[in-house]
């Protein structure tokens, strides 16, 4: 599977169960990448994402090799993972979930700047996990 | 002080309504009426219970995370408050001169359009201008605005200041305000927050700050939190009665102890050694000859000037 997630400076990615930030731009970019893909997500996040997204409590544990799966409230599985969309908001937040990015071994593919309609400078930094 | 009839009607409400969509399992006595506990009552482990006051006696002492969660993050808003128009209230200045809560129904509407002008006007409770090498920015106190500027665009409003450290504004309160900030703009939609600074008796520097955050239209799904943030910074010691402050004891550097004597400018505050060529040229009035310990000036604030240490 391909994990998608959104992280502060702290890679923190979300506060008491709710995402620490949001920005429609990257939400566009969400669903552009994954079109014509299946896309899983926690319920949480169908008031974001809208319809075309498979919900599920355990999107991880549903997903197929090459499913995209957007994590925003839950813990990160570290197995079967293939590829991760990291998008930092370059800001501070208060978190107490993170993503744990030094748990995979990595290579980084690409790394582009955007701005958001909310934040200044979002990055999508996207890394293969080694095998 | 409330009446206790009232207080009590309140924290049935707060009880029966409290936010989240999920109300507080289980119900507890109110806590001590105002934001200030006499000195006697001092933190202690434990956590925060929903009342319509903050009792500082419940909040544990600050052990290195700027932040703690109170009350399960559960906010103590009665849901009959998060329904009408956008608004702003600030407490007026006690009889010390402190600030008191500010409660807002955020939105758009309140958010700034221009950029922030000069808040060096006030001078809040407690407050003093000094400088230490390791805090960021050097100050180690900001003029921190309870309702952050690009929640309300509140400028220099002194009932919205209060002195802060560094490190409460940029550790502790900015990222809720980041959060809140970035949901506002994204959705339109408004969040109910309230800030309660926390003083201990008379003294003229609070402890911390409470924070408690609901969204409105979606009756807090997206934003939901009740947090305390410790008005500390890392290696200072603040003495909370007066605002005066010195460098931790236990983070001298070794050797930082010895005795001597040194020339002081009182206006820079800077040390100098009695060889140095700038300490001759300091002006009489700034002028002060100290001999005795370094360390005791590290920890008034002084600080070792480049050209001659």
């Amino acid at each position: 599977m391909i994990l998608i997630s959104c992280v502060d400076d702290a890679l923190g990615m979300a506060f008491l169960g709710r995402r620490v930030s949001r920005d429609s731009t990257v939400t566009e970019r969400i669903l552009a990448l994954t079109a014509g893909k299946r896309l899983l997500a926690t319920p949480y996040s169908a008031r974001l994402l809208g319809d075309g997204v498979l919900y599920a409590e355990d999107p991880a544990g549903t997903a197929k090799k090459g499913d995209f799966v957007l994590l925003e409230n839950i813990p990160v599985p570290t197995r079967d993972v293939e590829r991760i969309l990291l998008f930092r908001w370059n800001r501070a937040y208060p978190s107490d979930l993170k993503f744990p990015l030094e748990s995979f071994p990595l290579r980084l593919l690409s790394k582009e700047e955007f701005s958001g309609t909310s934040h200044e400078k979002i990055t999508l930094e996207e890394y293969e996990v080694l095998s | 002080m409330k009446h206790p009839l009232l207080l009590s009607l309140l924290l049935a409400l707060s009880l029966l309504l409290t936010a989240c969509g999920t109300p507080p399992s289980e119900t507890k006595t109110a806590a001590p009426a105002g934001q200030t506990v006499t000195a006697e009552d001092p933190p202690a482990g434990g956590v925060m219970l929903p009342s319509d006051t903050v009792d500082p006696s419940a909040i544990p002492e600050y052990t290195g995370a700027p932040y703690i969660v109170l009350n399960e993050g559960r906010p103590r808003f009665a849901k009959t408050e998060l329904a009408g128009d956008a608004f702003e209230s600030y407490a007026d200045l006690d009889g010390l001169g402190r600030c008191g809560e500010a409660v807002a129904r955020l939105g758009p509407e309140l958010m700034p359009t221009e950029d922030r002008g000069s808040i060096g006007s006030v001078k809040p409770s407690g407050w003093q201008t000094v400088k230490y090498d390791h805090v960021d920015g050097k100050y180690l106190y900001n003029r921190c605005h309870l309702i952050g500027f690009q929640l309300s665009g509140e400028n220099a409003n002194e009932k919205n200041l209060v002195t802060g450290t560094r490190y409460l504004n940029v550790e502790g309160m900015l990222p809720f305000e980041n959060m809140v900030a970035d949901f506002i703009r994204e959705t339109g939609e408004h969040v109910l927050y309230r800030v309660t600074p926390v003083f201990y008796g008379d003294e003229l520097v609070c402890r911390g700050v409470a924070i408690e955050a609901m969204s409105v239209e979606d009756e807090g799904e997206s934003i939901c939190f009740f947090v305390y943030c410790y008005n500390v910074q890392p290696d200072v010691d603040i003495d909370y009665a007066t605002g005066e402050s010195r460098l931790a004891a236990t983070t001298l550097p070794s050797g930082e102890d010895r005795n001597g004597t040194f020339i002081l400018n009182t206006n820079s505050k800077k040390i100098h050694k009695p060889t140095c060529s700038y300490a001759k040229s300091i002006a009489d009035q700034n002028r002060r000859e100290h001999t005795g310990n370094i360390a005791d000036l590290l920890r008034e604030g002084y600080e070792k000037a480049g050209c001659c240490f």
